[in-house]
């Protein structure tokens, strides 16, 4: 989704990157099978369908702490670029109609899966 | 790599890229008059056009034609832009609103200024997304699938995957969680077929 600039910092030589959102509005799916079937659940799974409701969340994402860094380019998907991979750590909450969340602290130990990078796909593939 | 190899066999074959950066080919700017050539993100703000009797132009009317047209039998016939933006963002349980596609839409000129999916991507509960989570730590770089969910992209990109816990005032004890985020920011080839750029969220 559409993000404000200011929402995003990135400095790629010090492999480092934050995304804050306060306030965004957004549906609560409830789950993902509602999510991904649009609130129609799978009943096939035992998942009952639900409605999405409003929602706001807010969150702090932090990619830092480089790990390994290689140029890739994968002519199979189409995208060439200089990625990092680093830890990352999260906080976030959520408010909506009679249910609140907020998330323990920021914890490095909780990432198991983190990449920043610069790329170009699709017609951009080949571009110098 | 079949995405490649047949990419390659309708491409430019026998084409070099200096002839491809010929002034001919160079993007046109519609309806301004200055440009500051220091800035490429500027550039992209200002409505650039590809016209499809340049080479490049022809080169993005071939790749959109030839990847995103989505004809029956090939696998992703039904994937729609609405289906990407929602599907996608099935993998955290949310859902994308995007008001400048509204917006576009309302002045009735047909097509949005919203980004097009990458082809590729997972199908998690057997729905297929344009999206490929984040790689897990211990995986070679050289193993990364296509971070980004936006296809025609220049720009920066980001990913990651967490687990976690916290509370609710509404239920006692912690409640666990997983996320995968993301982000992207750069340069997109809207459905419009124009140059934008901009900062968007996979949450």
């Amino acid at each position: 989704m559409p993000l404000h600039p200011d929402s995003l910092q990135f400095e790629f030589n010090s492999a480092r990157a934050s995304l804050h959102v306060d306030g965004l509005s957004v549906p609560d799916a409830h789950d993902v099978a509602n999510s991904l079937t649009h609130g129609h659940g799978f009943p096939s799974m035992g998942i009952p369908a639900i409605a999405p409701v409003p929602a706001s969340v807010s969150f702090d994402v932090q990619w830092s702490g480089e790990i390994d860094r290689a140029t890739v380019v994968n002519e199979a998907q189409n995208f060439r670029g200089d990625f990092i991979k680093t830890g990352s750590t999260i906080k976030w909450s959520a408010i909506q109609n009679g249910f609140s969340f907020e998330s323990e602290d920021p914890d490095p130990a909780r990432s198991f899966g983190a990449t920043i990078g610069r790329e170009q796909n699709g017609v951009f593939f080949d571009q110098p | 790599m079949t995405h490649c190899t047949r990419r390659r066999r309708g491409g430019r074959s026998g084409r070099t890229r200096r002839q491809l950066r010929r002034p001919s080919d160079r993007a046109q700017f519609v309806g301004r008059s200055s440009i500051d050539p220091c800035s490429e993100m500027k550039e992209a703000s200002m409505g650039l056009r590809f016209p499809r009797d340049t080479t490049l132009g022809r080169h993005i009317s071939n790749h959109l034609r030839e990847f995103h047209s989505h004809p029956a039998g090939r696998g992703r016939a039904g994937v729609s832009r609405r289906n990407f933006l929602t599907g996608a963002a099935g993998a955290a349980g949310l859902a994308f609103w995007l008001p400048e596609v509204a917006e576009a839409r309302g002045q009735g000129e047909g097509k949005s200024v919203a980004p097009r999916p990458i082809p590729g991507g997972v199908s998690p509960l057997g729905i297929f997304i344009h999206h490929f989570p984040a790689q897990l730590t211990a995986a070679p770089l050289a193993t990364l699938n296509e971070p980004s969910q936006i296809t025609d992209f220049k720009g920066f990109v980001g990913l990651t995957r967490l687990r976690g816990a916290g509370t609710s005032p509404q239920y006692p004890g912690t409640l666990a969680y997983q996320s995968d985020m993301g982000f992207m920011k750069g340069q997109f080839i809207a459905e419009d077929g124009n140059l934008h750029q901009g900062v968007f969220g996979f949450i």
